[in-house]
C-alpha cells in the first residue's frame, strides 16, 4: 500500500514536472524571439536617403588611401559580412591583428569592436576608414574626395541637409546603413515560431544544454545571442583586449561576445581566428579554456560534455543560419567629366 | 544547483564587526548585527560567494544591487567621504569602476555574491561602470 502511494506520488511528481517543463520551455524560446524593429539613434534616425547614401559609401573603395579598399572588402556580404579570414588584412596587404567581426545585426550591439572602445555606430564608422593599419585615410582628403563628385554632394544634400558632405554625416550614413544589415529568418526561428520540424532532434537536445549544461546563454542571450558582454574566455592569445583599451590589468584578455546568428558560415572563430571549427569552440569551452590565467572569466570552467551532447550543441548552432536573398550592389557616384579643351 | 545544495547556511547574531570570507564562523567577535555565514559542507567559504559584511566598518551610505545585469538605481547621491556598497545579486560575474579625471577606482573581477564598499572622497558627479557589461551605468553625485 505504502509502494503504491509513494508510486502514484512519485508519478504525480514527475507529471508535474513534465508539464512544468512545457512552459519553460516556451519562456526560453520566447526570450530568442526576433524583434519587430531595428533599434535607432535617434539623433540619426533611420531614413531611406540615409540608408541608400551609407550603402553607396560602405561599398566604396574611394574612401581608402589606396582606392583598393572599402568597407566591403573585409566586411563581405558574400562571407556573412566576414572575410573567412583568421584576421583581416589591411593596407598594403599586411595582417591585423585581430579577425573582421561581422555587421549582420550589429544596431543590436551596445559596443564596437572587439574591445568594445565605441558604443555608437557613428562613434565606430569613421575609426577603419582613418586607422593607418587599415584604410589608411586622412579624413579631410575623405571630404574632398567626396565633394569632387556631384552624386555624393546631391546624397548628402538629400539624406543631411542639414550637414551637407561632413565627416559626421559620413558616419551617420554609414552607421544607418549598417543598421539595417539584419540576419534572416532561420530554421531556429520557425522552430520557436511553432514549426516543430524546422530543426532536427538533435538541434532541440543542443537547445536545451545550450540554456543549461553548456551554459551559453549566460552571455550568448537574446535573439541576437550576444548581451555584448566582455570576458576573457581562455583563448590562446597575447592580445589585451579590453584591459588595453581600459587601462585595467584585471580587464586585461577580454573580448566581446559576438553575435551566434549565421555562426556557421563564419568560421573560422574567436578574435584571432584560432578556432578553425564549430567543434573545437565547444572543445575549448569544454576544457575551461585554452589557457590559464587570472583574468579567466569565473563563469569558464571544464562542461564535461560528452561527444554526442558537442554534436547536439553544433547542430543547435547550425540552425542559427539564415538564407539571405542576395545582396545587390550600388552603383558609385563619378567625378564630374573634365570639360572637354 | 547542485553546488548549492552542498552549501550549508548558518546565521548568527553578532552586533559590530564583521568577518571577512577566509574566518570561520566559530570565530565570530559577538558583537552585533546580523551576520550570514554561507559555507561549503566542511565549514570553508565557497569560492564565488563571499560573506555580506555588515559590522560598522562597512557601513554604506548606499546600496546599489546589481540583478539582471543592471544596477537597479540610477542614480546615488551621497556626501563627500560618503560609501556605496555594491552587491552583486547576478548569476554572473560583474566589475565596477569608474575612470573619471577627478575620481578613479576599479575593483576588478566582483563574483556572484560579493559585496564590495567604495569611499567617495572628491565631490563630483561620476558615471560608473561595469567593465563587462556595458549597459550597467550608475550616476553618482557626490557632494
Amino acid at each position: 500500500m505504502k509502494t503504491a502511494i509513494l508510486g502514484t506520488t512519485l508519478g504525480s511528481f514527475f507529471l508535474a514536472c513534465l508539464i512544468a517543463d512545457e512552459p519553460r520551455l516556451d519562456a526560453l524560446k520566447h526570450s530568442y524571439a526576433r524583434p519587430d524593429s531595428v533599434p535607432q539613434n535617434e539623433a540619426n534616425p533611420l531614413t531611406p536617403e540615409s540608408i541608400a547614401l551609407g550603402k553607396k559609401l560602405f561599398f566604396d573603395p574611394r574612401l581608402s588611401n589606396s582606392g583598393m579598399v572599402s568597407c566591403a572588402s573585409c566586411h563581405n556580404p558574400s562571407l556573412d559580412w566576414e572575410d573567412g579570414l583568421a584576421v583581416g588584412v589591411g593596407e598594403g596587404h599586411k595582417k591585423l591583428g585581430r579577425s573582421t567581426p561581422t555587421i549582420l545585426n550589429v544596431a543590436w550591439n551596445r559596443a564596437h569592436f572587439w574591445d568594445g572602445r565605441a558604443e555608437t555606430l557613428e562613434d565606430q564608422a569613421l575609426e577603419p576608414i582613418k586607422s593607418k593599419a587599415e584604410m589608411n585615410m586622412d579624413l579631410d582628403q575623405m571630404i574632398e574626395v567626396l565633394k569632387s563628385m556631384p552624386e555624393y554632394e546631391k546624397g548628402f544634400q538629400q539624406a543631411y541637409p542639414e550637414h551637407g558632405i561632413t565627416k559626421n554625416s559620413v558616419a551617420m550614413a554609414l552607421a544607418n546603413f549598417e543598421r539595417t544589415i539584419v540576419s534572416g529568418e532561420a530554421p531556429f526561428d520557425r522552430w520557436i515560431n511553432g514549426e516543430e520540424d524546422a530543426i532536427s532532434e538533435s538541434a532541440k537536445a543542443g537547445f536545451e544544454l545550450f540554456n543549461g549544461k553548456g551554459e551559453c546563454f549566460k552571455c550568448h542571450s537574446g535573439w541576437n545571442f550576444s548581451d555584448s558582454s566582455f570576458h576573457d574566455i581562455g583563448v590562446l592569445s597575447d592580445d589585451k583586449g579590453r584591459g588595453a583599451f581600459l587601462g585595467f590589468e584585471s580587464m586585461n584578455h577580454l573580448f566581446k561576445t559576438p553575435t551566434l546568428r549565421n555562426i556557421a558560415g563564419r568560421a573560422p572563430y574567436m578574435h584571432n581566428g584560432s578556432e578553425a571549427t564549430l567543434e573545437d569552440v565547444i572543445e575549448l569551452y569544454n576544457q575551461g579554456g585554452r589557457v590559464e590565467r587570472e583574468t579567466l572569466s569565473a563563469d569558464i570552467k571544464p562542461l564535461n560534455l560528452d561527444e554526442k551532447e558537442i554534436g547536439d550543441l553544433v547542430e543547435f548552432l547550425k540552425t542559427l543560419s539564415s538564407e539571405d536573398a542576395p545582396i545587390t550592389l550600388p552603383a558609385l557616384p563619378r567625378p564630374e567629366p573634365l570639360a572637354s579643351l | 544547483m547542485k553546488r548549492l545544495a552542498t552549501l550549508s547556511i548558518l546565521a548568527a547574531i553578532a552586533c559590530s564587526g564583521f568577518l571577512s570570507a577566509q574566518s570561520k564562523p566559530e570565530e565570530a567577535q559577538p558583537t552585533g548585527g546580523i551576520q550570514l555565514f554561507i559555507t561549503a559542507e566542511d565549514g570553508s567559504p565557497p569560492s564565488g560567494l563571499r560573506l555580506a559584511k555588515l559590522g560598522a566598518d562597512e557601513f554604506a551610505n548606499v546600496e546599489v544591487i546589481q540583478a539582471g545585469k543592471r544596477f537597479l538605481k540610477k542614480e546615488a547621491y551621497i556626501p563627500v567621504g560618503g560609501k556605496i556598497a555594491f552587491i552583486n545579486k547576478d548569476r554572473v560575474s560583474h566589475n565596477v569602476y569608474c575612470h573619471s579625471t577627478a575620481f578613479k577606482f576599479n575593483i576588478g573581477s566582483q563574483g556572484p555574491g560579493d559585496r564590495h564598499v567604495v569611499v567617495f572622497t572628491t565631490p563630483g558627479k561620476y558615471v560608473v561602470r561595469c567593465a563587462l557589461h556595458i549597459d550597467m551605468r550608475l550616476v553618482v553625485v557626490v557632494k
